[in-house]
């Protein structure tokens, strides 16, 4: 795909987290990338990525795949715009009948933007009450993660959609799964 | 993480839609009650996707979010048949045009011949992209669906 877009001049190529709202749970699940698919990626674009990135200017959401593509930006301050989930934060999404949701990958409605104004919604409980949980609940094995601040819990939108908690690390994360190592902190 | 500020600027997705047939979708008025409080909202990014143009309303629009002076995305998951159908783009300065893929991609697997479709939307968008904005960016969510 990436040399079909070189190959007609295409010098942009953006790829946007997962959007969920309200399609069928089944349709969503059949899009969700796994770890296997981002060691499928990482194999396929292999010996090609800096040809890629001399050719084609990347929007890329997920810290997961960025990593791929850039991966000597092991840091997220190196990555432009990233601080960890945004949603209902510095961004929102508006569907068709003006609801108002903290994030396209987030699905919690927020409100119609035809009923108040926007400050107005942002200043709601449900709000406040949904970011705390964003920026406060991580699954036990996140927090302990020497790189958390690095990725401080992926997609919140994605890991809220599957385990209906927060509480669970992200599925394109390399130390999300139990058989996989994970850094952990060093105690004192 | 900081804690959420309720003052910080904000980068707005608006799946707007001008289909005027169906109970479900808005009527003008509403659309652009929604575009007013954007723009009272302290947004400094406002991507619109679109599905079904009605080209006059559209640009009436893109002068509402022009005149704001904000970083405009419009995204498109229409194959425009006619560079006339672009024409209205000329009127406006958008910082990017994309181009949606998603819905196109099962087309393409059952009809190898939507690509050759998909080649000239492409060449008609770059070509456009030329004049009224910097960059035609090509956008995929569906990963696993790529072909």
């Amino acid at each position: 795909m990436l040399d079909y877009f070189i190959k007609r001049g295409i010098k942009y190529f953006k790829m946007p987290n997962t959007f969920i709202n309200n399609r069928a749970a089944e349709e969503i699940s059949q899009q969700l990338l796994t770890f296997d698919d981002l060691k499928n990626l990482r194999e396929l674009i292999s010996g090609k990525v800096d040809y890629y990135r001399s050719n084609i200017r990347f929007f890329i959401h997920d810290l997961f795949i960025f990593k791929i593509f850039f991966p000597e930006k092991r840091k997220s301050k190196e990555r432009m715009e990233y601080g960890g989930c945004q949603a209902g934060n510095a961004l929102c999404y508006i569907d068709q009948k003006g609801d108002l949701y903290l994030c396209s990958s987030l699905y919690v409605n927020l409100g119609s933007v035809l009923d108040k104004d926007i400050k107005t919604i942002f200043r709601s409980k449900l709000r406040s009450d949904v970011r705390k949980k964003i920026e406060e609940r991580f699954a036990k094995k996140c927090v302990r993660c020497l790189d958390f601040s690095d990725c401080q819990g992926g997609c919140r939108g994605v890991v809220y959609f599957i385990n209906e908690t927060f509480l669970q690390p992200d599925p394109l994360c390399p130390y999300g799964k139990e058989e996989n190592q994970k850094p952990k902190k060093l105690m004192k | 993480m900081k804690i959420s500020k309720l003052d910080a600027p904000l980068r707005v997705y608006w799946d707007v839609n001008f289909k005027h047939s169906s109970d479900d979708i808005l009527q003008k008025e509403d659309i652009f009650k929604i575009a007013g409080r954007i723009l009272a909202g302290r947004p400094f990014f406002v991507n619109l996707g679109e599905d079904i143009l009605n080209y006059e309303h559209l640009n009436e629009l893109l002068e509402k979010f022009q005149d704001a002076k904000i970083k405009l995305s419009l995204s498109s998951s229409n194959i425009i048949k006619d560079k006339k159908d672009l024409g209205f783009l000329n009127e406006h300065k958008l910082d990017f045009l994309e181009f949606k893929l998603n819905p196109h991609i099962a087309t393409i697997k059952r009809n190898k011949k939507h690509l050759d479709k998909i080649n000239k939307t492409l060449k008609m968008y770059l070509n456009v992209t030329d004049k009224v904005c910097p960059s035609l960016v090509v956008t995929a969510d569906n990963y696993k669906l790529l072909p």
